[in-house]
C-alpha cells in the first residue's frame, strides 16, 4: 500500500451514520422501531445534515429504512464505540 | 467463561479478590469507594477474571503450577493472585490517568498507586528473601512494564517496529507471577522460557486487539496507537472513520488474525492443556467479535445506499 494516497471516497452519509450509531443510543432505538419512530428518524436525518434531492426521495429512503432489520446495530457500540471491550484485554 | 469447571481456581480467585477489597477499604477508608468507582472495567468478581476476553494475568501462574501443588500450596497461590490484582489495579490507575480515560478527578487518586504497588510486592516478600534471584527478575520486568507504558504514551507515531518493540511490551509485568511460580516449584524449569515467549506473543495480540477495537475512543481522546498511526500513514487526507470504513476494518482483521495465529503456535509449543483450551475459546470469541463488527458495518453501508439512492 502506498503512503499518502487518497482512499476511494466513502459516502459522507456512512461516516455520519457510523459515528452516530456508535454513540447515540436514542438514534439506534428509533431505528429498531423504524415504523413507529418514522418521524423521529426523519428529524434525526435533518439534524445530521443528511439531505435528499426532494421530499419524495426522503420518503423513499424512510420507507427503505423501515424495511431493514437494524437489530445488530448495537454491536457497533458494544465492540467499537465504548473505548474497550469489557473486561479490557489488558 | 474459561475454566469454570475448576472450583479450586475459582475459590482462590474469590478469596484473593475478597482480601484485596477488604484490605483496600481498611487501608484507604475514605478513598477506596471512589477509587473503585472510577476504575471501571477492573475485575471485582471471579467470573470477570475468568472471562475469556480478559488477559489471563491471574490464571497463567496457576496453569503453570504443578497440579498437585495448586491445592496443597493454596496460601502461595492466593498470595500470587492477590499480588497480581494489586499490580493490575496500579497499572490501570496509572494508564487511565495517562490516557485521560476516566473522570479528571481520577488524577487526585494517583497517590493510591503507592499503596497498590506495596500490596503487589508484599506477598512475594514472604517467599523470597531479599537476596533471592527472584528479585532481580522482578525488578527487570516491573521496570520494563513502566518503561514501555510511559514511552508508548509519549509517542506521536507508532509504526510496526515500534509496536513490536514497545507497545506490545506493556504486558511484561504478567511475567512476574510466572517467575514466582517458577522459583517456587523449580520443576517447571524446562518450559519456563516458552511461557515467557507465550506472554510476549499474547501481549502483542492483546495490545493490537485493544488498539483495534478502541479505534473510535482513541481517536476521540487523541490517543496515539499503531492503528491510529496506520490510518494517518495510509490515508493522511482522510479521517480515521473514513479509513476504517474503507480499508481499516479489513486491515485490522487481517492483523488480528495473524497475531492470534502466533498465539496459537506458541500455545501449541507450550503444550499446556488449560492454555490450549483458553486459546481455543479466545479464538471463538475473536471470530464472533469480528463477525459482529463486519455485520454492523454492513448496516452502515446499507444506510449509505438507502440515503444516497437516486430517484428513478
Amino acid at each position: 500500500m502506498s503512503n499518502g494516497k487518497q482512499i476511494p471516497a466513502i459516502p459522507s452519509n456512512e461516516v455520519i451514520f457510523l459515528n452516530e450509531a456508535m454513540t447515540n443510543e436514542e438514534f439506534r432505538n428509533a431505528l429498531y422501531n423504524a415504523k413507529r419512530d418514522r418521524k423521529k428518524i426523519s428529524d434525526e436525518l435533518d439534524r445530521l445534515g443528511i439531505t435528499f434531492s426532494d421530499a419524495n426521495a426522503k420518503e423513499a429512503a424512510l420507507d427503505a429504512v423501515e424495511n431493514i432489520n437494524w437489530g445488530d446495530l448495537h454491536v457497533l457500540e458494544d465492540l467499537l464505540g465504548r473505548g474497550g471491550l469489557t473486561p479490557r484485554m489488558g | 467463561m474459561q475454566d469454570d469447571s475448576d472450583p479450586l481456581l475459582e475459590c482462590l480467585i474469590s478469596n484473593a479478590l475478597l482480601r484485596f477489597d477488604a484490605n483496600l477499604r481498611a487501608a484507604l477508608p475514605r478513598t477506596a469507594p471512589q477509587l473503585l468507582k472510577f476504575l471501571h472495567s477492573v475485575p471485582t468478581r471471579p467470573e470477570q477474571v475468568l472471562s475469556v476476553r480478559a488477559f489471563p494475568h491471574f490464571v497463567l501462574p496457576y496453569w503453570l503450577s504443578p497440579a498437585r501443588a495448586r491445592g496443597a500450596d493454596a496460601e502461595f497461590q492466593t498470595d500470587v493472585i492477590y499480588s497480581t490484582i494489586s499490580g493490575y489495579y496500579s497499572i490501570r490507575l496509572c494508564d487511565n490517568i495517562a490516557d485521560n480515560d476516566s473522570s479528571p478527578e481520577l488524577r487526585k487518586f494517583a497517590p493510591c498507586a503507592a499503596y497498590l504497588d506495596s500490596e503487589f510486592i508484599r506477598p512475594y516478600m514472604k517467599y523470597f528473601p531479599t537476596t533471592h534471584e527472584f528479585w532481580s527478575v522482578f525488578d527487570e520486568f516491573w521496570a520494563k512494564q513502566a518503561e514501555a507504558s510511559v514511552a508508548d504514551s509519549l509517542l506521536d507515531d507508532v509504526d510496526e517496529a515500534t509496536f513490536a518493540s514497545l507497545s506490545s511490551k506493556k504486558f511484561t509485568a504478567t511475567k512476574i507471577p510466572i517467575v514466582a511460580v517458577q522459583f517456587r516449584y523449580r520443576e517447571t524449569l524446562t518450559s519456563f522460557e516458552q511461557w515467557l515467549r507465550f506472554v510476549d506473543c499474547l501481549g502483542d495480540f492483546a495490545q493490537f486487539s485493544n488498539d483495534f477495537f478502541d479505534w473510535h475512543h482513541d481517536s476521540k481522546y487523541r490517543i496515539t496507537t499503531y492503528v491510529s498511526s496506520e490510518s494517518k500513514r495510509r490515508a493522511p487526507r482522510n479521517t480515521v472513520t473514513e479509513w476504517f470504513l474503507n480499508e481499516g476494518l479489513d486491515w485490522g482483521v487481517a492483523e488480528l488474525k495473524l497475531r492470534f495465529d502466533n498465539v496459537k503456535l506458541q500455545a501449541t509449543a507450550l503444550g499446556n492443556k488449560a492454555v490450549l483450551d483458553w486459546v481455543t475459546a479466545r479464538g471463538r470469541t475473536l471470530d464472533s467479535d469480528i463477525g459482529k463488527a463486519c455485520s454492523g458495518l454492513e448496516l452502515v453501508k446499507t444506510f449509505g445506499r438507502i440515503t444516497s439512492r437516486k430517484q428513478p
